[in-house]
């Protein structure tokens, strides 16, 4: 007995004295073994300061999120001036930037932690198979104005850069359920925890909507998306992002007319994202970052009509794989460079709008680089180009040239000058659909990209030691070879390049925060179109307004007001209807109630009252007023 | 006397000289025993500088392992004070209740706390141990803030039970500011909760140097949570700050020696260790992070008009 004693004494002893020295190690890492401290906000985390930007930025955080009682992601880009929300369908969400646009708006590149989801299929983003949900956004930086010199093709209007969190961050577990007077429902379930080096979150999200009241356009969606954080040492940073999405969205042509093409049908749309990223800090001002992603989308929809022999088949199917390579560093005390490389694979397979049960394929390779040279305390130059090769357009150039005066560090105005393209999709370059003999649409063949020339000046401020932030910018914007997206009825359609416009405005977006408890959010778009056809001048929204308040009381109560204002307007696409002036106030309030150490329930009631019960994309689709109720619980 | 006589005498006197400065110097020179880790290359590092500082001195060290230690071993010696190097050390010597003066350095505040259960009374309890800490004083923090960020109104401070007795100290020193403190007190399980209510109700959060909430594994967490609601970091290390932190007050290895070292020479000109215990570093640099500061939109002064200011403001 008195040797197991011994023995256990031994054992106790030797437990202690390594909880000492763990803690020890522990106690003063972080004062002398800064060999082990990681870097977790470094520059690829942080964004530029605006003053210093070269282009117009609204960056939208996790308190804008928040406080905007957005119910999904989409919702969150009406605080953009200059952006336009819309459902061409009730289940069908489409974000668009100064127009010029059909339900596909092809002009918007979207980036998730680098990763572009834009659609080869149809180009732009299918915001309804969106590989995130709302509660995994951390930041969005939307690039207002072309940016392919940073981004590529596609970085044509505007760039949507979206951050999600880190894994380690939401250190909670819970979920969320949604109802709204409309029936949609939302249910959301988060868990996250860690092994030693790796963070991981898991979430699951299940939605059904019926949309629009007129319109047969329910949804039905399951989304599970996880992301996991391993660091590899304190310089090395591995990101995996992973997301499948099942769903049913509901099909009915809203004109009766057509309905015998287009009957009522549920099409059935899945979706799978993989991304991984691997982040290298060389040194506090020097990084790599690699970033391999990998986006799958599916879509059977298959149905007979009367009087044709043959099932029409509009089920589709598209593959992307990008890999990217970027390399950052400072060149001297006074300049930042930048350089990658870059290519894409993607596969499309559209037996309707092709024509062809084969898949066609483009790849794509690019090479950029951009400098940010500071001239002195009141001048920075920022330069760079990018070319790429695309197997259906060829060889693109896209150059920037901008410069920053800045008078104060609190104030700056901008010049800058760029280039920009959009290459054509595959289901542009190929197109050709027929119903039995009739042919629909065809495509010239060997089409051009679209190009952008557009010129910025601009101005951003911080007042009252720095709480307040303001940016105005005017632009003007030349657009030429646009790609014909109109569908004329009844007649073929001829996908061409032969579209152009001019369009040129004002943005103000404006910022105050105050204290923790108050933001204050407004942003103002003017846009002026001209030496276009009277189709494309309808598409461009005139004017854009936005306004957010919201405050934080105490008793963990919050309150928050938003008002919409968007111009009248008529999407491009022959099923579209001219629409007339959006307007809507959106009042919402909640409460969280903690109880034990580590748990929280928040409930929030969101109302959007329509105040033009203005119609959205087609006559039939008209706004209403929607009323949700979210319950929310946390644990962490 | 022959010339070679004279050269023995000379030289004999020399030798006799020589030998008896040499028990002179002996008889005055004190011996200090220096307890450390020799596996630790900061600690290592923080002896060399020690001892290149006190070389014109009469000051010799005897260096012990910490792993070796016991009451015997330092008696030998009739050391006229003991410096430890680290918190395993610290808590060894104060149980062996000494009667000489001990420096414990390279401490944080919490550390004295965990060793030192006696609290208010250890001051009685240990009057030879005096504590040279490596957290900055209260003060000198709220006067980073004030210049970095002068709209600061809430201050939030995160704590454990290891630095409990730290925050009535910040709250004193932030009365005489127009600053609010807003303290969080964490446990192992609600550290994320806490983060993120301080995060939101917080203009800033000043960092204790406290391992129960700042360490490697939890510092991802912390920057990346305040970092959402745009709250930024005080940190308390150069690491810190350059992982993160928006800025903070440090003391490197070499202001820390300096200290120290100046200590030892009044010591040995015969003035006493006068301390109530803690020692705040004496000499510091503000450093920042300005890629983080500019992300925040906060525009301050250059770190060396910081740090000057900071001096100038002290009463010396």
């Amino acid at each position: 007995m008195d040797t197991l004693l011994k023995k256990y004494k031994y054992i106790i002893y030797i437990a202690l004295i390594s909880v000492i020295n763990t803690s020890y190690a522990a106690s003063n890492d972080l004062f002398f073994n800064t060999a082990d401290i990681p870097i977790v906000l470094s520059a690829s985390r942080l964004p530029q300061p605006q003053t210093e930007a070269p282009t117009s930025v609204t960056i939208i955080d996790r308190t804008l999120i928040e406080a905007s009682g957005a119910t999904s992601v989409t919702e969150i880009f009406r605080l953009v001036p200059g952006m336009q929300v819309g459902y061409a369908r009730g289940n069908f969400p489409v974000v668009a930037y100064q127009g010029l646009t059909s339900e596909f708006p092809q002009g918007v590149q979207v980036m998730i932690d680098g990763a572009s989801v834009y659609s080869p299929l149809f180009g732009g983003v299918q915001w309804s198979l969106l590989p995130i949900e709302l509660e995994d956004i951390e930041q969005i930086e939307i690039v207002r104005g072309p940016n392919s010199v940073s981004f590529g093709a596609n970085a044509f209007q505007s760039v949507i850069n979206i951050t999600t969190t880190h894994a380690a961050q939401p250190s909670y577990s819970g979920g969320s359920y949604q109802i709204s007077n409309d029936q949609s429902e939302r249910i959301f379930l988060r868990a996250t925890g860690s092994f030693n080096n790796l963070d991981y979150r898991v979430s699951y999200a299940d939605n059904k909507s019926e949309g629009y009241d007129n319109l047969n356009d329910d949804l039905k969606k399951q989304h599970i998306s996880s992301r996991l954080d391993y660091r590899i040492n304190k310089n090395q940073q591995l990101q995996v992002n992973f997301s499948a999405i099942d769903s049913l969205r509901q099909i009915e042509n809203p004109f009766a007319a057509l309905l015998i093409f287009d009957p009522k049908r549920s099409r059935n749309e899945s979706s799978q994202f993989a991304q991984i990223k691997w982040d290298y800090q060389l040194a506090p001002d020097e990084q790599i970052k690699t970033n391999v992603s990998f986006i799958h989308n599916d879509a059977k929809d298959k149905y007979s009509i009367p009087f044709l022999a043959n099932k029409i088949d509009i089920s589709s199917e598209s593959t992307r794989w990008n890999a990217d390579l970027e390399h950052s560093f400072r060149l001297n005390p006074s300049s930042r460079l930048v350089w990658g490389a870059g290519a894409t694979y993607e596969t499309v397979y559209s037996p309707f709008r092709l024509n062809t049960e084969q898949t066609k394929s483009n790849q794509r390779y690019r090479l950029f680089s951009n400098i940010e040279t500071k001239i002195n305390p009141h001048f920075i130059f920022n330069g760079g180009a990018l070319i790429e090769y695309d197997d259906i357009s060829g060889n693109q150039f896209s150059p920037r040239a901008a410069l920053v005066y800045l008078p104060s560090v609190q104030h700056a105005f901008r010049l800058s000058s760029t280039q920009a393209f959009r290459t054509p999709v595959l289901t542009e370059e190929y197109r050709s659909s027929f119903i039995g003999t009739l042919e629909l649409e065809r495509s010239v063949g060997n089409l051009d990209a679209e190009t952008i020339r557009s010129a910025e000046l601009g101005y951003h401020g911080l007042f009252l030691n720095n709480v307040l932030n303001a940016d105005i910018r005017y632009f003007h914007n030349k657009y030429e070879k646009l790609i014909n997206t109109e569908l004329p009825s009844p007649g073929l359609h001829i996908v061409n390049n032969q579209g152009s416009a001019t369009t040129a405005g004002l943005e103000v977006e404006v910022n105050y925060r105050p204290n923790k408890s108050t933001t204050l959010h407004t942003g103002y778009a003017f846009t002026d179109i001209s030496r276009t056809t009277t189709t494309l001048n309808d598409s461009v929204p005139k004017h854009n307004f936005n306004f957010l308040l919201s405050h934080r009381y105490k008793q963990h109560w919050q309150a928050s007001a938003a008002y919409y204002y968007m111009s009248g307007m008529k999407y491009l696409g022959g099923q579209n209807t001219l629409q007339s002036t959006f307007q809507r106030l959106d009042l919402n309030v909640g409460k969280t109630l903690t109880f034990s150490t580590n748990n929280e329930l928040n409930i929030t009631l969101k109302t959007q009252i329509a105040l033009d019960k203005n119609i959205d994309f087609h006559s039939q689709a008209s706004a209403d007023n929607r009323i949700f109720l979210q319950i929310e619980y946390r644990a962490y | 006397m022959t010339t070679t006589r004279w050269k023995t005498i000379i030289f004999n006197a020399i030798v006799i000289g020589g030998l008896l400065l040499s028990v002179t110097h002996s008889v005055y020179a004190s011996t200090n025993i220096l307890i450390y880790d020799e596996k630790s290359a900061y600690q290592k590092k923080f002896f060399q500088l020690l001892k290149s500082k006190t070389k014109r001195s009469n000051i010799n060290f005897i260096a012990i392992s910490s792993s070796n230690l016991n009451k015997q071993q330092i008696n030998e010696h009739t050391p006229s004070l003991v410096i430890s190097l680290d918190k395993a050390a610290a808590q060894n010597i104060v149980d062996l209740k000494l009667k000489i003066p001990v420096l414990h350095t390279l401490l944080t505040h919490a550390d004295t706390n965990k060793f030192l259960t006696c609290q208010l009374s250890c001051e009685i309890k240990n009057r030879n141990n005096h504590f040279f800490v490596l957290d900055q004083p209260p003060e000198r923090q709220l006067a980073l803030i004030k210049l970095i960020k002068p709209r600061t109104k809430d201050i939030g401070v995160i704590y454990s039970e290891q630095t409990t007795n730290q925050i009535q100290s910040i709250k004193q020193n932030a009365r005489r500011t127009s600053f609010n403190i807003k303290p969080f007190l964490i446990t192992p399980d609600n550290l994320g909760f806490k983060i993120n209510g301080m995060a939101k109700s917080s203009d800033i959060l000043l960092a204790l140097a406290d391992s129960a909430i700042y360490n490697t594994t939890t510092l991802p967490q912390i920057l990346l949570t305040s970092y959402r609601y745009r709250t930024p970091v005080i940190g308390f290390s150069k690491g810190f700050v350059k992982a993160g932190a928006v800025a903070g007050v440090v003391s490197n290895l070499n202001q820390l020696a300096t200290q120290l070292s100046e200590s030892l020479l009044e010591f040995e000109s015969g003035q006493p260790v006068v301390s109530n215990g803690t020692i705040y570093p004496k000499y510091f640099d503000v450093i920042s992070n300005r890629r983080v500061a500019n992300s925040l939109d906060l525009r301050f002064p250059s770190d060396s008009t910081l740090t000057a200011t900071i001096k100038s403001r002290e009463t010396p």
